[in-house]
């Protein structure tokens, strides 16, 4: 899905182009061109959804700075997958209650799409979800992080994410003191 | 050790008191290491409270009370050798006269540690000041300053500073403050010390860590925080530190709550975190709380559990605006289970109370298994309110008589429940839809969901359907088997809501034989 940057007259025509199709194109931090449909973008990022009504969306590329290429893919990949896992009709129908419940469990799809991911490459799409107000992939992403912390004692957390423990020894005792009553051993 | 004398106002009782007072002073013979001393008396004869007073201070006291409540007549301290107060660490004042002599006196307690003035009055024409080097606590309470001359406070030891009311019309002046880390200062309204005085005062409590202010008039200016590393990502940290504080709670909301607790130990930048996440989950499944047990250590369990309940809703900072609160109990089972547990019973209910009391502003709310009964109207003033409510999730709750009271919902929007065991049951005791012949009033109630297994008869349907839309709509409900979406009901006109506005959307949705209804 990945676009090269067009010009001169490939682009004039593809501006053409654009007008009638369905789709918005997203520029990376580094400058690559991602097409995501317009339905999907709109139904999922409050963000590009905000952008398209209010017309502000840049036929060669709306800039999003704070995204980097590798994460953006994964904003397509992921609206893309979802436009193809929920028939749309359905998905409409179904959408005040897909809205106002509590948040579902992950989708078989959407378990395997961010299970696939490296630590960074999560991180930034977190980070990416966020920016752009995608609820449901935000919900995704840091239910598997949360995933990857459950269960696991204070001091394996550490491990798995790399977290610098900067407390003194002193200072470790005292909180575990301070919050006796959250610790328990089963 | 210590002398104590009280008084007595009748003459002979004075009397008495005097030669007691006096017997005692003089054939005590720990000379030389008193550790308190104290004389309480509403003055009588001033000659012998100043005897007493004088030879009291001969022993040398640590700790030195006089207290002289309810004279009319300023009680003044009589001349003292400061020899005497070679071991003096704390001194206690109340409603005495302080001249310029007591200025003086005070600088030469070598000792002093705290110092407490209570309704005294300074006067003289003299400069008056507390100069203390050695000093930790002052307290100065309803104390008065006649003199033309302003207040000097200088005691750079000075660690806790209590000031309330009092008039300081002279002005009052701290200096020299620089280990000051607690200060409480109450100003009485009515203009006893200048606002210029309050700046000043203000300005010299730099080093305070902590501060309390009442009745103050200037305006408070708080350059730049001054807490180091705690809170907000930093450069150097780990992605997931590196979220902002949102993000992580987002994350936390995904874990058991005993766990976010204690992401407290991970580093300082999740020191506080978990007192600040805007959903709580308490799930007793996590303190291995379930059905099947029925041996002895359930009660244990249960006991550990609502430790860790209370403990979380009480230092969870942020309760009073809370955005989601889960509460997963299986007190259901123990009902089951009477005979063996009917204490604990007992103590879930009043537990559940308190835990909804503090809740009063969640704006969504998910009971599972819950028994302590949701009034919601005003009514009930055991029950607090819940004026931000917008989602109400019910799951196996209510088995008993109790009624639920959906009165005052105004600002609920959905409102779901889910049952698992046959309605039958349940019908008569959920009054959902009215109380005392009036409709609940839920203007803005726009989504009911109600998901339940059997549908005897389909009372549900027309226990809800019937409330909700007119009689002829509930002719027309006709279950159907096909599996569809539920649909929506938009209903025009309804008896749920007397505003207009009002739009309902009933969506029905039966789990295992799945019918939809259509209308």
């Amino acid at each position: 899905m990945e676009v090269d940057k067009g010009k001169g007259e490939a682009e004039e025509t593809r501006k053409v182009a654009e007008a009638d199709r369905d789709t918005v194109t997203l520029k990376s931090s580094d400058g690559k061109l991602f097409e995501v449909s317009k339905e999907a973008a709109a139904r999922l990022s409050t963000v590009l959804a905000g952008m398209i009504a209010g017309g502000s969306i840049d036929d060669n590329g709306t800039d999003l700075k704070q995204i980097g290429s590798e994460a953006l893919e994964n904003v397509v990949d992921y609206c893309n997958k979802h436009a193809n896992s929920i028939p749309s009709a359905a998905l409409i129908s179904s959408s005040i209650s897909f809205n106002t419940a509590p948040f579902k469990e992950p989708e078989e799809w959407e378990r395997k799409f961010v299970d696939r991911l490296s630590h960074d490459a999560l991180f930034d799409l977190v980070e990416a979800a966020n920016f752009l107000g995608m609820e449901r992939l935000l919900d995704v992403t840091c239910h598997k992080i949360s995933e990857m912390m459950k269960g696991k004692s204070p001091d394996q957390i550490r491990e798995v994410f790399n977290i610098k423990n900067d407390y003194t020894k002193e200072e470790l005792e005292e909180i575990r003191q301070e919050l006796a009553w959250a610790f328990y051993d089963d | 050790m210590r002398s104590l004398m009280t008084h007595a106002a009748l003459d002979e009782k004075w009397a008495r008191f005097e030669d007691f007072a006096t017997n005692l002073l003089l054939f005590h013979d720990n000379t030389s290491s008193l550790d308190e001393f104290l004389v309480f008396a509403h003055v009588y004869n001033q000659r012998h409270v100043d005897r007493w007073i004088r030879r009291g201070i001969e022993y040398c006291p640590a700790v030195l009370r006089i207290l002289m409540p309810g004279t009319d007549l300023a009680f003044k301290l009589p001349p003292m050798a400061s020899s005497s107060f070679h071991r003096l660490k704390r001194l206690c004042l109340q409603n005495l006269d302080l001249d310029g002599q007591f200025t003086h006196l005070l600088s030469t307690f070598p000792v002093m540690e705290y110092l407490e003035l209570t309704l005294c009055e300074f006067t003289g024409d003299c400069s008056q000041g507390i100069t203390l080097s050695t000093l930790k606590k002052l307290v100065l309470d309803c104390c008065d300053n006649k003199t033309s001359r302003p207040m000097v406070i200088m005691a750079p030891s000075l660690s806790c500073l209590n000031l309330s009311f009092g008039c300081y019309l002279a002005g009052i002046a701290l200096s020299k403050m620089d280990s000051l880390a607690e200060a409480m200062i109450d100003v009485l309204e009515n203009q006893t010390m200048s606002q210029k005085t309050q700046r000043g005062l203000l300005g010299s409590l730099f080093n305070v860590t902590s501060l309390e202010l009442s009745g103050f008039e200037t305006k408070m200016m708080n350059p730049e925080p001054t807490t180091g590393h705690v809170g907000g990502p930093t450069d150097a940290m780990d992605p997931l530190s590196a979220l902002p504080d949102g993000l992580l709670h987002v994350i936390m909301s995904f874990l058991p709550a005993p766990q976010v607790v204690q992401t407290s130990l991970l580093s300082r930048r999740w020191r506080c975190l978990w007192r600040s996440t805007p959903c709580i989950e308490i799930n007793d499944e996590n303190f291995g709380i379930s059905a099947q047990i029925r041996d002895g250590t359930l009660s244990e369990r249960w006991a550990r559990f609502e430790d860790f309940a209370t403990n979380l809703l009480l230092f969870h900072d942020n309760t009073s605006s809370l955005g989601e609160f889960r509460l997963h109990s299986l007190n259901y089972n123990f009902r089951h289970a009477q005979i063996d547990i009917t204490e604990y019973e007992a103590l879930s209910q009043k537990d559940q109370r308190e835990l909804l009391g503090s809740l009063f502003n969640v704006t969504s709310l998910k009971l599972i298994g819950f028994e302590e009964e949701v009034m919601l109207n005003k009514n009930y003033d055991k029950f607090p309110i819940f004026s931000n409510m917008r989602t109400l999730c019910l799951n196996t709750c209510f088995r008993n008589e109790c009624e639920i009271s959906y009165m005052d919902l105004c600002v609920c929007q959905k409102f779901f429940s889910f049952s698992d065991s046959e309605w039958e049951t349940e019908r008569e005791t959920i009054a959902l839809h009215r109380e005392h012949g009036r409709p609940f009033q839920c203007p803005k109630l726009k989504l009911v969901e109600v998901i339940y297994h059997y549908d005897h008869d389909h009372q549900l349907m027309e226990f809800v359907l019937g409330e909700v839309i007119k009689p002829e709509g509930v002719t027309k409900m006709q279950p159907e088997t096909s599996k569809k979406p539920a649909g929506d009901l938009t209903s025009p006109v309804d008896r749920l809501s007397a505003l207009p506005d009002a739009l309902l959307h009933a969506i029905l949705s039966f789990v295992p034989a799945p019918q939809a209804v259509r209308t």
